[in-house]
């Protein structure tokens, strides 16, 4: 079995993440689950999620960067802000 | 083209344009028939949405500004209400001192009012614990003068302390209020064509009060939630999807039980005004029909 890549362990963790500290009692969340329907995110877990976002991925997330594209799932978020070879330390 | 501070010095030296105070305008003559043809023609456009006309207050009660979030978005604006205290000896005082104005300062009450920053925080109160009908989105239109002190960027016409605000306001289903949005956008951006503004819709955000403000705008910019027509730098209509935040706020429901959610659509009418006279100049020979 080969060890995970810099991106599904950006998404597990990332998951993890979301599901400990934003999902609210009775809701999971998984890569797949669309982040912005159902009021799940706000005004202070979006800065929450960009700012985890900045610590894995070492750099800062301009603002144009921040559109529905590219932050609908975690899955997305992965795909946009993580190569699939690069170093991620989360 | 002329830039917007020509068009205003010539109004100013004609004697059609002037101001009480920074911020407060006055218009008279051919300045003022353009302004209120143009407020016509966008109150047909609103008309096109819907004949549910409302004549809203000039102000409104803190308690709905509480109830809308509004100190903890912009109240960098607000305007305050007030008046004098009623106490007698107070009044004697304020009317005989050698300086009545400092005096009237002393003596104002406590406000418990604000001059309204907006049109749609009435419909919200007015609104409040109702629940509407199956499948019927809310939508009416209302003109109202808006307070809204935005300090040394003041500029007449461009950015004034009081305004003039024409809103629709649409309260219904998710799908209906964006819908409503997105007409509206495609109204105000054939309007200005017609008048040969031109103009751009650029998405946007509100300049909400720190420290919520960041992931606030964010919020809209990634929601895609505020979109401006641009006429010559200034932000002359704006589109402005609120989800569900005043549906939950003032307790608007939908049949389902679900809070309603809203949608705004505003002019700034001085701004069409303005971007009118600067792209047709201040001569009323030169202007275009506006119907």
């Amino acid at each position: 079995m080969s060890a995970p890549t810099a991106r599904e362990r950006f998404v597990a963790e990332l998951v993890a993440w979301i599901n400990r500290k934003l999902a609210p009692p009775g809701t999971v969340v998984d890569e797949t689950t669309p982040l912005f329907a159902g009021g799940l995110i706000n005004s202070i877990r979006i800065l929450e999620i960009i700012a985890w976002v900045e610590r894995a991925i070492g750099r800062r997330v301009a603002d144009p960067e921040i559109r529905m594209d590219n932050f609908r799932t975690v899955e997305r978020i992965a795909q946009v802000f993580v190569a699939e070879a690069s170093h991620v330390d989360a | 083209m002329w830039t917007p501070e020509d068009v205003v010095g010539t109004l100013r030296e004609r004697g059609e344009l002037w101001e009480a105070a920074p911020g407060l305008v006055g218009l008279r003559g051919d300045v003022l028939r353009l302004h209120h043809a143009l407020a016509q023609a966008i109150a047909r456009l609103a008309a096109a949405e819907t004949d549910d006309e409302w004549l809203v207050p000039a102000g409104l009660g803190f308690d709905t500004l509480v109830r809308a979030g509004y100190f903890q978005s912009f109240p960098q604006w607000l305007t305050a209400a007030s008046h004098l205290s009623s106490d007698p000896g107070v009044l004697e005082w304020v009317a005989t001192d050698a300086d009545p104005a400092a005096a009237a300062r002393r003596a104002l009450a406590p406000a418990d009012a604000a001059l309204a920053p907006a049109v749609c925080y009435h419909v919200y109160a007015r609104l409040a614990g109702r629940t509407l009908a199956a499948g019927r989105a809310k939508v009416l239109t209302a003109q109202a003068t808006c307070w809204r002190h935005e300090g040394e960027r003041l500029a007449p016409l461009g950015r004034g302390w009081a305004f003039t605000m024409r809103e629709i306001v649409c309260v219904g289903s998710l799908e209906a209020v964006e819908a409503f949005r997105q007409r509206g956008m495609r109204r105000a951006t054939g309007l200005a064509e017609a008048l040969g503004l031109g103009g751009a819709v650029v998405q946007a955000s509100d300049p909400f009060f720190a420290p919520t403000a960041r992931g606030k705008a964010l919020l809209q910019q990634l929601k895609v939630l505020k979109e401006e027509l641009m006429l010559g730098g200034l932000a002359a209509a704006s589109f402005n999807n609120h989800e569900t935040f005043f549906g939950d706020a003032f307790g608007i429901r939908l049949e389902s039980g679900a809070a309603a959610a809203s949608a705004c659509v505003a002019f700034g009418l001085e701004r069409w005004t303005l971007a009118f006279l600067v792209a047709h100049g201040p001569d009323a020979g030169g202007w275009p029909v506006v119907d």
